[in-house]
């Protein structure tokens, strides 16, 4: 944390650190993956891990952090919550609630946020990420519950103090997917319509396999897609190749024709 | 029977049209398709060609696989049209075809990653 201002900006990040901070303190054991998060922020603030573990992560934990965040501390005749007073400090609680609008589960949750200041940084979305997340879920994408959520945290994230960093990698977004594969539904869902539709999936699931083979041996997907493989067989040895297999079933022919033949001499004695 | 059939008298045996051309049958053959597989490919390709025309368009295709017609499904079927001409002849098709289902998860991921990485730098601006 270099300095005051520095910290304001990136309060957001720094409150979901010490959502996990405050979760491995209580005893709750944190996956490695969560405990590199959280290290990383704390270290230096890594835009790509956060935005991947948010993405992946956000509407479990954002729910469970304002939850946490409030401290039950009067109780009804029937045991349940009269009174919850906020467990951090005030800032700390608005950047927690900033986490996930599913979290305003109180409307004074929701008054915090609209008032503070620290949550009104919020960019227009016009990137390619954002484009495709319009694509794929379609125009009124924003409109929806899982996509208003996945915007409030990209907007949230490209805000004017991460703007140096607000590039996705590859090996981030490969990340982000698997993690949260819900992004990439409609394409995985077009995939299995074509599958179903054109040869059935066994087919394909060969075909998969044996691509897969080949791309590990290659060390990478690219150099297995069709018109690549069709340049890496040189065309002579296909030929030969070609001409063999040729050759094989004109041998195989004229044995079984003679087989055949021979059978039915056979037959007719 | 059939199968055998020809096997035995290949030289009866009537020829696709695709297997004129040397092009497309040297690309099944780098594609590990057998000659089964092609011919039946043929056939949904001519199943998917409504109005036989001979190529398929993006309607004809996604009315086939039954998926909608979105701003992604048609983006999915421009990158299966090589030449660009927004229809897909039956080499196309087949390449098109293996292409997009023979992805596994990380193939899928990292295919839809380049569809929108508009400026081919590596990298997805988050903004």
């Amino acid at each position: 944390m270099r300095g005051e201002q520095h910290r304001q900006t990136i309060l957001p990040l720094y409150a979901f650190a010490l959502y996990l901070r405050f979760k491995e303190l209580r005893g709750k054991k944190l996956t490695p993956e969560q405990k590199k998060v959280s290290e990383t922020i704390f270290d230096n603030i890594n835009f790509n891990v956060v935005l991947n573990f948010l993405m992946t992560n956000a509407a479990v934990y954002s729910a469970s952090a304002v939850g946490e965040a409030l401290l039950c501390t009067a109780r009804n005749d029937d045991n349940q919550c009269r009174r919850r007073t906020p467990r951090y400090d005030p800032s700390t609680l608005s950047t927690l609630c900033t986490l996930s609008y599913r979290s305003f589960n109180r409307p004074s949750d929701f008054r915090h946020y609209i008032t503070n200041p620290n949550c009104q940084h919020l960019a227009p979305p016009c990137s390619e990420c954002m484009a495709m997340f319009m694509e794929v879920f379609g125009e009124k994408f924003s409109d929806g519950e899982i996509g208003q959520q996945i915007m409030d945290k990209i907007q949230m994230m490209t805000s004017e103090s991460l703007r140096e960093n607000d590039l996705i990698t590859k090996s981030t977004f490969i990340k982000i997917v698997n993690n949260h594969l819900g992004v990439l539904q409609p394409a995985f869902k077009m995939q299995a319509a074509i599958r179903s539709c054109i040869m059935g999936h066994r087919f394909w699931d060969a075909i998969e396999k044996r691509r897969t083979q080949e791309a590990e041996e290659e060390g990478s997907w690219k150099k297995s897609t069709g018109a690549k493989m069709v340049k890496k067989i040189d065309t002579r040895e296909m030929m030969r190749r070609y001409k063999n297999e040729v050759s094989d079933g004109k041998l195989l022919a004229a044995v079984l024709s003679v087989g055949c033949c021979l059978v039915g001499l056979v037959g007719f004695r | 029977m059939k199968t055998v059939f020809f096997m035995i008298f290949p030289f009866l045996e009537k020829k696709a049209e695709w297997e004129g051309d040397k092009l497309s049958t040297d690309t099944f053959k780098s594609l590990h398709l057998s000659r089964a597989d092609v011919i039946k490919l043929h056939k949904l390709y001519r199943e998917v060609d409504e109005d036989d025309g001979g190529t398929i368009d993006v309607k004809e295709f996604l009315n086939f696989v039954d998926t909608p017609i979105t701003p992604f499904s048609k983006r999915v079927f421009s990158i299966m049209d090589e030449d660009g001409n927004g229809k897909l002849d039956f080499r196309e098709f087949v390449i098109a075809c293996w292409n997009y289902c023979s992805f596994g998860k990380r193939g899928l991921i990292l295919f839809a990653y380049d569809l929108y990485d508009a400026d081919s730098n590596g990298t997805m601006s988050a903004r």
